[in-house]
């Protein structure tokens, strides 16, 4: 049986393909302003690579804020059904899954059988996001991809005390003003995400082990600001990114 | 009628798009001649100078003030109209531009605003009053909007002061409360006799109780048949037909209406509990103030989902008025109960104790939690609450941060994804509950990554 999962993110648009229950092909490019036309062209990217017909593919599950504009899915579930059972399918033990997304960060918790009991989203504010990372870096002139290197570096993190993303930003250049090291503040930005991620933790009352899936989980300096404020170690799947798509493939085949 | 010309000439756009809201809600012709006639009656009130209308905040006992000639004015329930047309946006923005913070209460900036502006009842604004009354019974906003308002007007202003019942207290403090509130209830008898210049009518008072608890009773019975399969009537509907008893205006037109909707529901039922058209797929609890600017939430976005709000406390905490008793005293005895023990300003022990009982009582799938950004007092408890209701039944619970009256609020996309997680969760609970099996949260557990 061949599925396939279509995860249209605010930010990037993932895909995977999964033939009988093994994963086949991943990829991923920018959602853009058309998200129909980014499916669309890394579909029939994956058509091409992967040498099917498009009658071969049996079922399509589409997920993300876009999830709607994939007319031909046979099913559209949540990225938190599809998030759970792409954790899963790395680490068959999973009891909470940690996601950072672009435009949202949320927490799902599992039970034994690793199916989803509760989960908790973000409020509106951008904060906690990886939208608040980016306005960061853009702040900080820095790239997005080095913020891991540079917040290892931090010899005294500061303190990000504003709980919104535009009075975070405020605060930041008035620290970059102050003459405060970057790589200080980058390690206090993980740091206040990891507080906002800690609290809505709690708040599911989530148990070991937890995975962290979604963009963000590349980012290590990220990981372990997590980990130290809630004291656990993160399990990543390799597939870390596209971990949505992957479970929306595998929920695609139930 | 001239406000509401002056509103359609300088705002066509805002009219057009506020005449397509109200018809966008549930509302039967009978029902929208009740709302039209009193809305009509609140302006036309500045004809009859012998009438005195007063403005008074939701849940304050109007049948005391109501038996001295006062029309019941409700700011809140303008702002709530207002909101179904979709147009608090620019009164809440006026308001705003005045000094009124972003996190503050939207019927009173709603109201405030539109009042400012010199908008009419359909839309947000109300007459200035003759007297001003608030009850903080739920919250302090009324305190001081009321009193910014008589202040400004100068015009008088009874302030009820409510105690709430926090968690743990005695019978013996919740009586002493009760000899408090009574207390200033023969404060406003003496307020009312001195404004008006006439002793109090004790005769129009009994008659006034009497019909609302009248009123109550039948809200209440038709309440009841929500419990059946599939429910008598949805959130959307009720929200709005709640109108009369909130009023507590034109109170024997008020009987004659529910009276026959009552009759209409015992004759669609009979005695069964399950008629045609069976059970809803998903039955929910709505907890909060609904989400006044969002009909098709109700009737859209839940609806096509197949989940339908069949119980909230918020419109039946409306219904809490009790039969006049032998004399005065104990009939206002029983007042200053009634506005002590409501089921939106419970403690959360007893919160708690009534959830459970409604999870039973309705049979429910699920429950929403309204996390109100601008009606703190409503949303304090609801963490407990949820982490209360989850352990118990493992029922799923949808914490919903958005806002009664402001839709800017309420971001469409992210709210949706957390609506079908929630149907998401609705449809493994379900599963469960039909596989059998005590409601306890071990065996409650969602299966299935769907
Ligand atoms: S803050 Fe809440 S309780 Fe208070 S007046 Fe506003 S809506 Fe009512």
């Amino acid at each position: 049986m061949i599925t396939v999962g279509i995860d249209i993110g605010s930010i990037t648009t993932k895909i995977a393909m999964m033939e009988n229950k093994k994963l086949v092909y991943t990829d991923l490019s920018l959602s853009g302003y058309d998200m129909t036309a980014a499916w669309k062209t890394i579909y029939e990217k994956m058509l091409q690579k992967t040498g099917r017909n498009e009658t071969a593919v049996d079922a399509i599950v589409s997920t993300g804020y876009g999830r709607a504009n994939v007319k031909i899915a046979t099913r559209q579930i949540t990225e938190i059904s599809c998030h759970a059972a792409g954790a899963r399918h790395f680490f068959p033990d999973v009891k909470a899954v940690i996601d950072i997304g672009g435009q949202d960060s949320k927490c799902i918790k599992m039970d034994d059988r690793g199916d989803v009991v509760d989960f908790v989203m973000n409020d509106k504010c951008a904060a906690g996001t990886g939208r608040f990372l980016e306005v960061m870096a853009r702040a900080l002139h820095v790239e997005i991809g080095d913020f891991a290197v540079m917040s290892k570096k931090a010899k005294k993190p500061v303190t990000i005390s504003s709980m919104c993303t535009v009075f975070a930003e405020s605060e930041v250049i008035s620290m970059i003003a102050t003459g405060e090291s970057r790589e200080n503040i980058i390690a206090g930005i993980h740091d206040s995400i990891a507080s906002r991620m800690v609290s809505m933790m709690n708040r599911t009352g989530i148990e070991k082990p937890v995975v962290m899936t979604g963009g963000v989980s590349k980012n290590s300096g990220m990981r372990s600001a997590i980990e130290k404020r809630f004291g656990v170690k993160l399990g990543v799947p390799d597939e870390a990114q596209v971990c949505g798509a992957i479970g929306a493939a595998i929920l695609a085949s139930r | 009628m001239i406000k509401l010309t002056r509103f359609i000439w300088n705002n066509p756009g805002l009219f057009a798009k506020g005449v397509k809201g109200y018809l966008n809600q549930p509302v039967t012709p009978r029902l929208a001649q009740i709302i039209l006639q009193y809305l009509n009656q609140t302006k036309l009130t500045v004809l009859q100078p012998w009438k005195r209308f007063g403005v008074f905040s939701a849940g304050f006992p109007t049948e005391i003030p109501a038996a001295m000639g006062y029309f019941p004015g409700y700011p809140e329930a303008y702002a709530a109209l207002t909101g179904t047309a979709g147009c608090t946006v620019p009164p809440i923005e006026h308001a705003e531009s005045l000094g009124y913070g972003r996190d503050l209460c939207s019927y009173m900036k709603t109201s405030i605003g539109a009042c400012r502006m010199g908008w009419p009842e359909d839309f947000g604004g109300n007459r200035v009053a003759d007297a001003y009354f608030s009850a903080n019974l739920v919250c302090d906003t009324h305190l001081k909007w009321f009193e910014g308002e008589a202040r400004l007007h100068g015009k008088p202003h009874f302030a009820l002061d409510v105690p709430n019942l926090v968690a743990g207290e005695s019978d013996e403090r919740l009586e002493e409360y009760v000899d408090y509130v009574e207390a200033q209830f023969y404060d406003m008898i003496a307020f009312l006799e001195k404004e008006t210049g006439k002793p109090f009518n004790e005769k129009k008072f009994f008659e006034i109780v009497n019909d609302s608890a009248e009123i109550c009773r039948l809200f209440r019975e038709l309440f009841e048949y929500r419990k059946r399969f599939p429910a008598n009537a949805y959130f959307e509907w009720v929200r709005m037909f709640m109108l009369p008893m909130v009023s507590q205006w034109n109170q024997k037109d008020a009987i004659r209406y529910y009276s026959k909707e009552l009759k209409k529901a015992q004759k669609r039922y009979k005695d069964q509990t399950s008629i045609e058209g069976g059970r809803e797929k998903y039955r929910v609890l709505w907890e909060g103030i609904t989400l006044w600017y969002n009909a098709d939430l109700y009737q859209k976005v839940l609806a096509e989902r197949g989940a339908y709000v069949v119980c909230e406390p918020y419109t039946y905490s409306f219904a809490g008025r009790s039969k006049p008793k032998g004399s005065l005293k104990e009939t206002l005895r029983q007042m200053a109960r009634d506005q002590i023990i409501v089921p939106f300003t419970l403690n959360l022990d007893r919160r708690i104790a009534y959830f459970n009982s409604l999870v039973e009582a309705f049979d429910l799938d699920g429950v929403i939690l309204h996390a109100n950004q601008s009606c703190r007092p409503s949303s304090t408890g609801l963490f407990d609450l949820q982490e209360a209701l989850q352990k118990k039944w493992g029922i799923p619970v949808l914490m919903m941060n958005t806002d009664h009256c402001d839709p800017r609020a309420y971001a469409e996309g992210p709210m949706t994804t957390r609506i079908d997680g929630f149907v998401e969760l609705m449809e493994a609970y379900v599963r469960r509950k039909g596989e059998g099996g005590p409601p306890s949260p071990e065996n409650m557990k969602i299966k299935g990554g769907v």
